[in-house]
């Protein structure tokens, strides 16, 4: 049960997050407004152009529906937002007088609908800016869309050159070329920094946790088989100590790529891990809790008690997870942090993994690591073997 | 058969096993006798590998423990002092897991288990928790798991300390039984009684030394210890005295009370010698309604040997 636990805190977590945020495999949230647009002239079909065809690199998703039909959807929660465009508005912002854009938002959602409230918000700075830059050939152009019949071409063409200058006059006063062009094209072809991704940064972090919980709940057999009697009857079967801690490892190991293969697929799932890496994965998480119980069970072997058993493996258990990179990816950690804590055993260990996840290690460098695993590992099983059969066997 | 020689087990400046040497054979039941903490669990310990002995050797039908640990310890059953089972499982479960750590496997293994769940009583009770069994139920199992692998050489560790009287009569039923399936069974107790009762051959031990071995009788011999007839009835003391002194022998009869109603003699071989003493007692026109005689303790051995009694 305690097992289960300690590996069901983390995949909850993990849950949580991805979503909060979504994984490298799936879209982005959206914000969905519903647009009812009242007013139908160049101005409002613009703002519900500029709300539906933002591509997927927009924010927001959004929809035209009538009236009465975004009134229901929004009161029956399906939507992040209704933006209601009255009737007048497009004039109204033309001509510089006041007018009202009536947001609706739902109120089960938290974080998207405020997205919509802060895009929403820009619009009125939109509008005085654009005013300022393009307001004639913009009230000439309405004029004409709105207005009956075909426009002139001469009133085209007129358009066009006061436009034209808008633009000009706005390069001399930066200074620079085209704005559009320059800022554009500029941020585009910036070198960008790669950021870790969801699966990249956290999930490594949350499955070494429960690797660790795991691990430091199973590390205290050996008290609840010395305090049921059982130890010092399975210390005198003929293949003694060496068999029964052996057995405990083994069944510890079964028990880490049970639970590794299973989060392992739920990654695949929910994250989109390569499939491919995860045998690799899961075998490196095997060795690396079995090395954690062997860690944590020493710790035990040498308490006085239960209780202080539990307070040191604690001890030991909470520090490393902090600074190892499970509490708080490396990717979030201050840079002289981070290298301190992938100096730490468990942070050494998440970076092979993370490693492995990412394809970026050899199978000679895989195999050398886990050699340092199996080594280690081999110390400590003796050292914990010595004490198992000594002072605690004594005492028990 | 277990032989221990010259067996010492140090814990740093402490000795606990001082120079140990017995033999114990199969078929027989050997007690380990002494007071807590006078180095019977650990000479137990010792022969079941649990610890490593610091001086002499132990042979388990011929296999050293420490150069021949996993022989030996195929052969040894060994029941502890403390209930030692796993209680979420159910008693057909432990025997089953031990029954598979001494070895035992497929249908060899869950014949045995039937076998113990009958001999133990638990048959009934085989697939239940063992938490939801009662204490002596509990001892029962316990003692189960410890002969399921049907051993050669049992290793009885004071098994019925705490035990409702009911449960102890069937357990020492249960030791007895293995005995006379020819089994060699060490039994260590700090109880008298149970060591006279249950033991063919006793070893008494205090801070670490054997300080007494041999039959009931031949401890009893060792320290010359006399048996006490106690006679209820109408005496005459005075001439009751002078009536047993002029027996054969008279002068090994001791009255070590005497009044119109009762009547206690120490003397050697009380019960040979009873024809004798009733002569004696109808010349001096004494009347016997009530004869009791009752032969030398373990605990007065005790007392003798060490100066003290024995403690709990």
């Amino acid at each position: 049960m305690g097992v289960v636990l300690w590996f069901a805190i983390p995949t909850f977590i993990a849950l949580a997050l991805k979503m909060a945020f979504g994984g490298p495999g799936g879209p982005p949230p959206k914000a969905h407004v519903l647009v009812v647009d009242e007013d139908d002239s160049l101005g409002s079909r613009a703002l519900v152009m500029m709300l539906s065809q933002g591509g997927e690199s927009s924010p927001f998703r959004g929809e035209r529906v009538s009236a009465e039909d975004g009134e229901r959807r929004i009161q029956a929660g399906e939507a992040t937002a209704l933006v209601v465009v009255p009737k007048g508005f497009g004039t109204a912002v033309l001509q510089e007088q006041p007018t009202t854009l009536r947001l609706t938002t739902n109120p089960a959602q938290r974080i998207l609908p405020q997205i919509v409230e802060t895009g929403v918000g820009l619009l009125p700075d939109a509008a005085y800016y654009a005013h300022r830059l393009f307001g004639g050939p913009l009230r000439s152009l309405s004029s004409m869309v709105d207005g009956s019949g075909e426009p002139a071409e001469a009133d085209v063409a007129r358009v066009s050159i006061e436009v034209q200058r808008s633009v000009r006059s706005v390069r001399d006063m930066l200074g620079a070329s085209s704005p559009f062009a320059l800022e554009i094209t500029g941020e585009a072809k910036a070198p960008v920094a790669p950021q870790a991704s969801f699966a990249e940064a956290f999930l490594p972090s949350l499955l070494f946790m429960a690797l660790f919980f795991v691990a430091s709940s199973a590390s205290g057999d050996v008290w609840i088989e010395k305090e049921m009697g059982t130890l010092r009857r399975a210390l005198q079967a003929p293949r003694g100590a060496g068999a029964f801690f052996g057995g405990k490892l083994l069944a510890g190991a079964v028990l880490f790529a049970a639970l590794m293969t299973l989060a392992g697929l739920v990654a695949r799932w929910g994250f989109g891990i390569s499939l491919s890496r995860l045998p690799a994965a899961v075998a490196w998480s095997t060795a690396t809790g079995v090395v954690f119980l062997l860690l944590l069970t020493l710790v035990q072997l040498y308490a006085g008690s239960p209780r202080t058993a539990g307070f040191l493996v604690n001890l030991v258990t909470l520090p490393l997870l902090m600074i190892g990179g499970s509490f708080f990816p490396f990717e979030v950690m201050p840079e002289w942090m981070a290298r301190i804590g992938g100096w730490t055993p468990n942070g050494w260990a998440l970076l092979q993994l993370k490693a492995i996840l990412a394809g970026t290690m050899t199978f000679g460098a895989f195999a050398a690591r886990l050699l340092v695993l199996v080594v280690l590992g081999s110390a400590l099983f003796f050292l914990a073997l010595r004490r198992l059969t000594g002072r605690f066997a004594r005492e028990a | 058969m277990i032989e221990v020689e010259a067996l010492r087990k140090n814990y740093g400046q402490v000795v606990a096993v001082d120079g140990v040497t017995f033999t114990a054979p199969a078929g027989a039941i050997f007690g380990l006798l002494g007071p807590n903490g006078a180095g019977k669990s650990t000479t137990i310990h010792c022969l079941s590998g649990l610890q490593k002995p610091t001086g002499g050797t132990i042979r388990i039908l011929g296999h050293d423990v420490v150069a021949d640990g996993i022989a030996s310890r195929r052969q040894l059953g060994v029941v502890p002092q403390e209930v030692a089972l796993y209680e979420d499982l159910s008693a057909h479960d432990n025997l089953s897991y031990w029954g598979a750590a001494w070895g035992l496997s497929g249908a060899d293994l869950r014949q045995r288990v039937g076998e113990v769940l009958d001999r133990v009583g638990l048959a009934d009770r085989a697939r239940d928790a063992v938490k939801t069994l009662s204490g002596g139920m509990k001892r029962r199992l316990n003692f189960g798991c410890g002969v399921v692998h049907r051993p050669k050489v049992l290793l009885l560790d004071e098994p019925t300390v705490g035990v409702d009287p009911q449960s102890r009569v069937r357990l020492l039923e249960l030791v007895r039984e293995e005995a006379a399936a020819g089994a060699c069974v060490l039994y260590t107790t700090h109880y008298m009684e149970e060591a006279e009762s249950l033991c063919h051959r006793i070893g008494i031990v205090d801070h670490g030394r054997l300080i007494a071995l041999g039959t009931l009788a031949e401890l009893r011999a060792i320290i010359g210890e006399r048996d006490i007839l106690r006679l209820a009835g109408r005496f005459d003391p005075a001439r009751v005295s002078d009536a047993l002194r002029g027996t054969e022998g008279g002068a090994t009869i001791e009255v070590a009370q005497a009044d119109t109603a009762n009547l206690t003699l120490v003397l050697p071989e009380a019960s040979r010698r009873l024809p004798v003493v009733f002569a004696a007692l109808a010349k001096a026109g004494a009347e016997v309604r009530e004869t009791t005689l009752t032969q030398p303790s373990l605990e007065s051995l005790f007392i003798r040997m060490t100066g003290k009694e024995l403690r709990e």
